[in-house]
């Protein structure tokens, strides 16, 4: 099975020409939700004239998650499960459950019931609206207030700055999607909360809902503050991405600017003083002059290696402006 | 194994075998003949179905007519021969392709181990998704037990496993293993580790070493610096290959941040505390530092873009099951 179906919409589907909504929800270690979730989202749908399938992506539970979902599909065709051979996180458990979707708009949410199916069909007018990304945005927040909601907050703001696209709240997991946009936005490692800064290159509408918020009824928060850190790093990575894959040549010549100029000035000053003064020429000086030079060169060459790996890459930016363009 | 073969009895007049074992000739082979006898013995007893497919892994004339008169003589194997040396991960590969067994059992082409001990590796073996054999307890020399076990412990101390004997050439495994892991060159020996991370389930059975291993096998020096390289690769397959940045950003920050603060501490000296510069070394390995840094910062930005770039062909999660 191909891990981004390009076929056209109309041809992908044909197996299940009818599905049009497609639920994913990754669940890890969440025995004591799975039925009350399956039950809440199923309610939430029951208005819905469109028919639509739910995707459990069970994530390596060590629990019981995986039989109790498994029970739950067999009984209703419209619950398939996935199960992983270990676990493997969050943003892999989506990036599954999205490849496999059937539905033209596919909606993302957390397995712990903080998400409120109630929400889902809000989410979905948004995207029948004519958007390509709806965002969830927990407005009333049950966490804890230091370690959750504070840092949540911070990092907001910083993945904003950075990512040039303002979000109030990157890490709720309820979204919903135009299956052509997400099935071509490169989901991996912990990208999942960077989805809507992702998506923004391709030229995607990204819009803002506020949904429902409940604090934790069973189990664990599987979250702390050491994720932070990775966040960050993430951050810089997603941030730099998109920067360089716009022009990677131009942009690794930026970063070789300072040190050539840093190391054409040191080198010339020590030529010059060595010949003016004559035998006092400085070994030290036009050595840390070359070095910085010959930093500069190789760092241009990195980038035009970079922007042969775009060109064989299969990030083809045709593909996607076709998915996100519409003639008005 | 009585059990075993009654169960699986009416497999046995099927084509396709139970178990395709493939024996990589590679480096230094033992005599063919009598390898093969004892294989042969010790598979017959395990009263399952299998086929045997030996690769020589370049050219092995005396090896090959060795093969080839047993062959003559009524014996029922493969032989793949492969253009040139292309390395025991390739050569299992290789054999692979021409097989057709849903269990997949490697042995080595000297004598390694006692090939009775097979059956254990058989026993409970549907609960696994692979079983190496571990040479338990070692009969060859001081010095080459204590190197394995500095080798291993470095092992399971990056890689956050527990093998005790990943040299070992009797593995047994899924297909669906190997479909899943490509190797190349020497890394067949990491197939436990990177197998474990891909979430199958591994176990280690313990073989008594052959009598004979400890005279064939000379301490090869060279063969540490290589098994060095390749626990640093298969160390980065394992922890960062979906975050290069993690890995390389982290240690060219590092590098240029020593190079960077030693330079300012240098500038301070000459401007504020009037020391010379011109006649040290100093300010030259400082910027050097800063160089390297900057490289290899850069390079894990190059590999950040590969990831990003072919994204959509790297999958990194593994599906056991999908229901409807």
């Amino acid at each position: 099975m191909p891990i981004f179906d390009l076929r056209p919409r109309r041809m992908r589907n044909k197996e299940h020409p009818d599905i049009t909504i497609s639920v994913v929800v990754p669940l890890f270690n969440e025995e004591a939700c799975t039925p009350l979730l399956y039950q809440k989202i199923t309610a939430a749908l029951a208005a819905q004239s469109a028919p639509y399938e739910i995707i459990f992506v069970d994530d390596g539970s060590s629990d019981d998650t995986f039989r109790i979902a498994r029970d739950l599909a067999v009984r209703d065709d419209r619950l398939r499960v996935i199960k992983f051979r270990r676990n493997f996180g969050q943003t892999p458990a989506m990036a599954a459950g999205i490849d496999r979707a059937r539905g033209q708009t596919i909606v993302t949410m957390d397995g712990d019931l903080q998400n409120d199916p109630r929400d889902i069909p809000r989410l979905i007018r948004g995207i029948d609206a004519g958007h390509d990304i709806v965002v969830g945005w927990r407005r009333r927040r049950k966490d804890k207030l230091i370690t959750r909601k504070i840092p949540s907050r911070v990092a907001n703001w910083l993945i904003g700055k950075v990512t040039g696209v303002p979000i109030r709240d990157n890490g709720c997991s309820l979204k919903a999607y135009r299956a052509d946009v997400i099935k071509n936005v490169a989901l991996y490692s912990e990208m999942h909360r960077f989805i809507p800064a992702m998506a923004d290159v391709t030229g995607a509408r990204v819009k803002e809902i506020s949904v429902r918020h409940h604090a934790r009824q069973f189990g664990e928060s599987k979250y702390g503050l050491s994720r932070i850190w990775k966040v960050l790093i993430d951050l810089a990575g997603i941030a730099t991405i998109r920067s360089v894959s716009r022009a990677p040549a131009r942009w690794f010549g930026v970063l070789a600017m300072p040190f050539m100029l840093i190391g054409a000035m040191v080198s010339t000053a020590a030529l010059l003083a060595g010949a003016v003064s004559g035998d006092d020429f400085s070994m030290v000086f036009a050595g840390t002059g070359l070095a910085f030079l010959s930093l500069s060169v190789s760092l241009l060459f990195y980038g035009m290696l970079v922007e042969l790996l775009m060109r064989t890459g299969d990030v083809d930016t045709r593909n996607l402006l076709e998915n996100t363009s519409r003639v008005l | 194994m009585a059990a075993a073969s009654d169960r699986l009895g009416h497999l046995k007049d099927v084509e396709t075998p139970e178990v395709s074992v493939i024996v990589p000739v590679t480096e230094r082979p033992d005599n063919a003949t009598r390898l093969h006898r004892s294989y042969r013995a010790a598979l017959d007893e395990l009263g399952r179905s299998y086929e045997l497919i030996y690769v020589l892994d370049g050219p092995f004339p005396v090896y090959r007519e060795d093969l080839e008169r047993l062959r003559d003589s009524g014996e029922r194997f493969k032989i793949v021969q492969l253009g040139k040396h292309f390395g025991e991960a390739a050569a299992i590969e290789a054999g692979r392709e021409h097989s057709q067994g849903v269990w997949i059992l490697t042995l080595p082409a000297y004598h390694q181990f006692e090939p009775d001990d097979l059956g254990n590796m058989f026993e409970n073996v549907d609960q696994w998704d692979m079983t190496v054999g571990r040479r338990y307890p070692r009969t060859d020399s001081r010095i080459n037990q204590y190197l394995s076990t500095i080798f291993h412990g470095l092992v399971n101390w990056m890689t956050a496993t527990d093998f005790n004997d990943l040299s070992c050439g009797a593995r047994l495994f899924r297909r669906v293993v190997a479909d899943e892991i490509t190797l190349y060159g020497d890394q067949h020996r990491f197939l436990p580790v990177l197998a474990r991370q891909r979430g199958f389930r591994v176990r280690e059975i313990n073989v008594q070493q052959s009598s004979r291993e400890q005279f064939r096998r000379l301490p090869d020096l060279g063969i540490y610096p290589r098994r060095l390289l390749d626990l640093l690769t298969v160390f980065f397959l394992v922890k960062f290959t979906k975050k290069p940045l993690r890995f390389f950003g982290l240690i060219g920050a590092g590098v240029s941040a020593v190079g960077g603060f030693w330079m300012l501490v240098l500038l301070v000296q000459r401007l504020a505390l009037n020391e010379s510069l011109a006649q040290r070394p100093a300010l030259l390995l400082a910027a050097l530092l800063i160089v390297l840094g900057v490289q290899i910062f850069a390079l894990g930005l190059v590999g950040e873009i590969v990831i990003y770039a072919h994204a959509r062909q790297l999958r990194e999660y593994t599906v056991e099951e999908i229901v409807n």
